[in-house]
């Protein structure tokens, strides 16, 4: 049980706090409700642009990390279709200074053409590190926009091309600031050896002057349910054939959600998983085969990703797949199977509370999704997952006419 | 109203407690290091063998044996095996380094005397099954048909070869035939030798109550062999310039590059000093590597340096994955920047900001028993005790700027890097 204690400012601030007595550091961490889903779509990868530059300077202080370094602190920050999040781990005698730059850069940013210039540059290189130079590395940029017609979740968090990151204008980043940054927009969570009257105070203090806007509400356009297979083949320089299957599935706010999850854990988690045991090791037909959820807010995907085992033809490996999925939704799971998938997720969710950091953003995360609380009950809602729910969740997600396939193929020679 | 621009007074960081590791020792000598975390509910428990690739004598043969000793046993098939620790929601890994070769599980606190005998079967009469090998074959040798597209993958992998030449027990490189040349008997003789008759040591974090480690002595009581492997100490490397060995590799978009010179260790008096410098040139965010050739040129997602400390041979490297057309604009760049570190005395405010950055993530790397663990493992791969730590600290805290720019002097020569770069020139 992590406790925690909630406050919320009159601007809209909300701030949580865990008391851990037994760290040496503390763990700040700032969420803003916005990611790639809430971007224009031909202006796609700005929200994670945007991330990088919010260290490139604010309105009172010329550089966020420096100050952060000299007092022994260290931060980061990730971007993903739902949430930009900043964590800042740092000794505890020195957590004003965390409170006084993010504070300064929610209230406003340098906006500095130098720093556009250069981490607009930084992003193309990640672009090409991770999504264009990587093997298999634009898979998701080409499976999202199959899966998904109109929903935002069609573009990567990178974005659609390079294209949209190379001609981002300043006047775009002010009005992206504007408009998703402001302390309603926000969730700050912190633990560390703190008392909850001190860390109230001191969020008074930096964030309470800040203006407060008005929430706007979220319109994202709304997926059409698919009727029909639909089928991409692509050729790439790349060593194996690989095959990917994506199925549209419920959201995190859907009691079905963890019904699917823990049906992907069935599939491929662990050794002794059905994928792993019968299709990796027992046959000769894949050299990796997975399945897992995507663990959007929003209706994500459930996705099978396979690479072919030299000269196996995509008809054998996706017959064999075929076969599984149509056990699973046929016969179902066995009890003894499902607590085992049911005990490998309450392991993960107690030894994601053994760090502050990990318990500061998981605070955060659950309340942006629903509220604080599910990082202390979210397993409950594994554990009442019955083996007919998993049948079922099977028979409904896993249509042919639900699915996306991608056919990634090896250029011959 | 107050003024933003100021900023709130720092505190100093006068001393860093630590959650620090005790070590049992058991009737059978092997070594139990723990550290208790009372508020959770799982425990870490990595048994370490003195099993890593500078004591094969065949490529691959430490990582298959440390992979395929959860694969089959005397009693129980591979399939047994991963149902009987995924039923308990436990996570069961392997690990193989230059030096060590773990196992570890990752468990709730309630499955450890359920789960430790079955894991005592299974490491002290693992047998090898030839279909395990084979399979393991197939898809590793299909994995590395993929690595090998990857330009920091080839980088990495040719690296120690570069550097040390090619008949050093830390050069170990893998290549597509390796995958043909491994026998089941190969894999028993190592495991013989190297697990099953050899004593280890046991790092246990998290909810390590007293039944904990009672259930531990019970199970792992049989005796093993001390091996006290003696590693040549390494000298530095000759002071010979070196040129840059390219892998070109077509088409690429970025090409790997990575730089590097056996150095000084953690006991030798100047690492301190090489610690800061290090940090300074690569060794964090707001490094001089990645203030010019990210934030400055927008080179490269990420450029590092950092000291890498092997049993016996501690080694220097920058590494970075940059854009093909600026491979060689990024090399300057970091002649450069080490020149800089030797020909002009870094600023007391770039020294005061990188000691307490240092000190800060001293103290971070004790946030939780787990991180805190990693540590001692550390101290104690090195041979070291806590006081490193302590004197680290109050080396850093005095650290003088000529000091650094010696000991960069000394030890951070970029003529005399071995140097990789796989891609494009």
């Amino acid at each position: 049980m992590v406790e925690f204690k909630e406050h919320q400012l009159k601007n809209g601030l909300r701030l949580i706090f865990n008391e851990d007595k037994t760290t040496p550091i503390v763990a700040f961490n700032l969420l803003y409700d916005v990611g790639s889903k809430d971007e224009d779509e031909n202006k796609t990868g700005f929200a994670h642009l945007f991330e990088h530059l919010m260290f490139g300077g604010s309105i009172n202080i010329p550089s966020f990390d420096g100050p952060l370094q000299t007092v022994g602190g260290e931060n980061n920050a990730f971007t993903s279709t739902d949430m930009t999040n900043y964590y800042i781990t740092l000794p505890k005698n020195n957590i004003e200074t965390a409170f006084w730059l993010e504070s300064d850069r929610m209230l406003s940013l340098a906006f500095s053409e130098k720093s556009l210039e250069v981490q607009r540059q930084v992003v193309i290189e990640e672009f090409a590190q991770r999504y264009l130079n990587q093997p298999y590395g634009d898979v998701y940029l080409l499976l999202r926009p199959l899966a998904y017609k109109k929903h935002p979740y069609r573009w990567a968090t990178i974005g659609k091309e390079i294209k949209h990151i190379e001609t981002a204008t300043m006047e775009d980043v002010k009005a992206f600031f504007k408009r998703h940054y402001y302390p309603g927009n926000a969730i700050l969570s912190i633990s560390g050896n703190l008392t909850f009257e001190a860390v109230k105070e001191l969020t008074e203090k930096w964030f309470g002057d800040i203006p407060s806007r008005k929430k706007e509400l979220r319109k994202l356009p709304v997926e059409p349910l698919q009727k029909e297979e639909r089928t991409l083949e692509v050729e790439r320089d790349v060593p194996l054939n690989a095959l990917y299957y994506a199925y549209h599935m419920p959201s995190k706010n859907d009691a079905d959600y963890y019904a699917v999850d823990l049906l992907s854990d069935v599939l491929s988690r662990g050794d002794s998983s059905r994928f792993y045991e019968r299709l990796l090791k027992k046959t000769d037909l894949f050299a990796e085969i997975d399945a897992f959820v995507t663990g959007d807010t929003e209706t994500g995907l459930f996705i099978i990703a396979a690479k072919l085992s030299a000269g196996v033809r995509y008809e054998q490996a996706e017959a064999a797949i075929d076969e599984q999925l149509l056990e699973i939704i046929e016969k179902g799971v066995g009890d003894e199977e499902l607590q085992k998938v049911k005990n490998k997720a309450e392991s993960t969710f107690e030894f994601g509370k053994t760090s502050a950091l990990n318990k500061a953003m998981g605070l955060a995360i659950c309340a942006l999704v629903k509220e604080p609380e599910l990082f202390n009950y979210e397993f409950t809602l594994y554990d009442k997952v019955s083996a007919e729910d998993i049948q079922r969740v099977a028979k409904h997600v896993l249509r042919r006419e639900n699915r996306s396939k991608l056919i990634y193929k090896a250029k011959k020679g | 109203m107050m003024d933003r621009s100021v900023a709130p007074i720092q505190q100093e960081i006068e001393k860093i407690e630590f959650a620090k590791a005790q070590t049992t020792i058991f009737s059978s000598g092997i070594q139990c290091h723990s550290i208790l975390q009372d508020d959770c509910k799982v425990v870490k428990m990595e048994i370490e063998f003195q099993a890593g690739s500078k004591f094969q004598d065949k490529a691959l043969i430490a990582a298959m044996v440390n992979n395929l000793i959860l694969e089959g046993c005397e009693k129980y098939s591979a399939y047994e095996i991963a149902s009987f620790f995924d039923n308990e929601g436990a996570f069961l890994d392997t690990s193989c380094s230059a030096d060590k070769a773990s196992v570890v599980l990752h468990c709730l606190e309630r499955s450890i005397p359920k789960l430790l005998p079955y894991l005592q079967e299974v490491l002290s009469t693992a047998n090898f099954p030839q279909n395990e090998i084979d399979t393991y074959l197939k898809i590793n040798a299909q994995k590395f048909e993929v690595n090998r597209e990857k330009v920091g993958w080839v980088a990495r992998n040719e690296f120690m070869e570069e550097l040390l030449g090619e008949d050093h027990p830390y050069s170990w490189k893998v290549s597509a035939s390796n995958y043909k040349e491994v026998g089941r008997d190969d894999l028993i003789s190592f495991y013989n030798k190297r697990y099953k008759s050899a004593t280890f040591q046991v790092y246990l974090s998290g909810k390590v109550t007293a039944e904990v480690l009672q259930t531990l002595e019970n199970v792992f009581n049989q005796k093993g062999i001390q091996r006290n492997d003696v590693s040549d100490a390494m000298t530095e490397n000759e002071n010979n310039v070196s040129d840059v060995k390219l892998i070109e590799k077509k088409g690429a978009i970025q090409s790997a590059i990575r730089l590097g010179a056996v150095t000084i260790n953690r006991s030798h008096a100047d690492f301190p000093a090489l610690f800061v410098a290090n940090t300074i040139l690569g060794g964090y965010f707001g490094s001089r590597l990645m203030s010019n050739i990210r934030e400055d040129k927008g080179y490269t997602y990420g450029i590092g340096s950092g000291v890498i400390h092997l049993e016996g041979l501690s080694h220097f490297i920058v590494s970075t994955e940059v854009g093909a057309e600026v491979t060689a604009a990024t090399l300057k760049e970091i002649e450069f920047e080490m020149n800089q570190l030797r020909n002009v005395l870094v600023s007391q405010e770039e020294l005061k900001l990188v000691k307490n950055y240092i000190l800060g993530n001293i103290m971070k790397g004790f946030d939780g028993s787990f991180s805190a663990m990693a540590r001692f493992q550390m101290l104690n791969h090195q041979g070291l005790g806590y006081d490193y730590y302590q004197n680290l600290i109050q080396e850093i805290k005095t650290m003088k700027v000529e000091k650094i720019q010696a000991v960069a002097r000394n030890h951070m020569n970029y003529s005399t890097l071995k140097k990789i770069v796989v891609g494009k020139l």
